[in-house]
């Protein structure tokens, strides 16, 4: 299986181990499912990699819609 | 509408940095894992055989000896047995793989494959295995009720005495 999400970018304005901003890239995954009425928003932890000092920090991600999952591909500078 | 909402970042938690260790360890050893596995179940695999043969031996009386089709039936569990050894050897066999350490797609791509398959031979060779296993009881079992060959009539010696 290799199916790809439709890109999209997460933007970090301070990033809490250097302080500086970071804006990932990521895929976003939608469900293939047509729902009747919306599906309830979700919130979820997610890991990312601080480009500078290269260790980990975590941010509340809420996906709202037919998001199922997203996946960091990159990180750069905004 | 489809939204993503990012909340106020912070440093990971230690629960969340030993949640993220464990999910490092499973990634990074799911390879060695499912070889160990099928490495282990050759050597329990083969292992198998002398000690059913041991059993059958055991079980039937001395001097037996089976005909055609009693003879293939003792011999099935072995031989499901060296059948299942078979496919966890093929489970461990060395496989060429060709990607780049630059390009994160093609490394997962390999993984996976080497995943895939040594789960599809590990599944297999259990299968095997498990049948092996069932059908060397069943036939150790059935050998208990086998009677000695009875012993050949001797000739009745006469003497005529005149």
């Amino acid at each position: 299986m290799d199916e790809r999400g439709e890109p999209a970018t997460i933007p970090i304005e301070a990033c809490p181990l250097c302080g500086k901003a970071h804006v990932y890239d990521v895929d976003v995954e939608y469900s293939k499912m047509s729902y009747m009425t919306a599906p309830p928003a979700r919130t979820f932890t997610r890991f990312f990699s601080c480009p500078t000092t290269g260790q980990m920090f975590e941010a509340p991600i809420t996906v709202s819609g037919s998001v199922l999952d997203l996946e960091v591909k990159g990180v750069h500078a905004p | 509408v489809s939204g993503i909402e990012v909340g106020r970042p912070q440093a990971i938690s230690p629960h969340n940095q030993a949640l993220y260790e464990a999910g490092k360890g499973i990634l990074t050893d799911s390879l060695s894992v499912g070889r160990e596995f099928c490495k282990f179940m050759v050597g329990v695999s083969t292992g198998a055989i002398p000690l059913y043969l041991a059993l059958l031996q055991f079980a039937l009386p001395k001097d037996y000896r089976p005909g055609w089709g009693r003879g293939a039936l003792a011999v099935l569990p072995g031989a499901l047995f060296l059948a299942a050894s078979i496919v966890f050897a093929l489970g461990v066999f060395p496989r060429t793989s060709t990607f780049s350490l630059d390009v994160a797609d093609q490394i997962e791509a390999a993984r996976a494959s080497v995943i895939g398959r040594r789960r599809k031979l590990s599944l297999a060779g259990f299968a095997l295995f498990a049948l092996a296993s069932l059908v060397s009881i069943v036939v150790t079992v059935a050998a208990l009720d086998v009677r000695a060959p009875s012993a050949p009539n001797r000739p009745t010696v006469v003497k005529i005495v005149k």
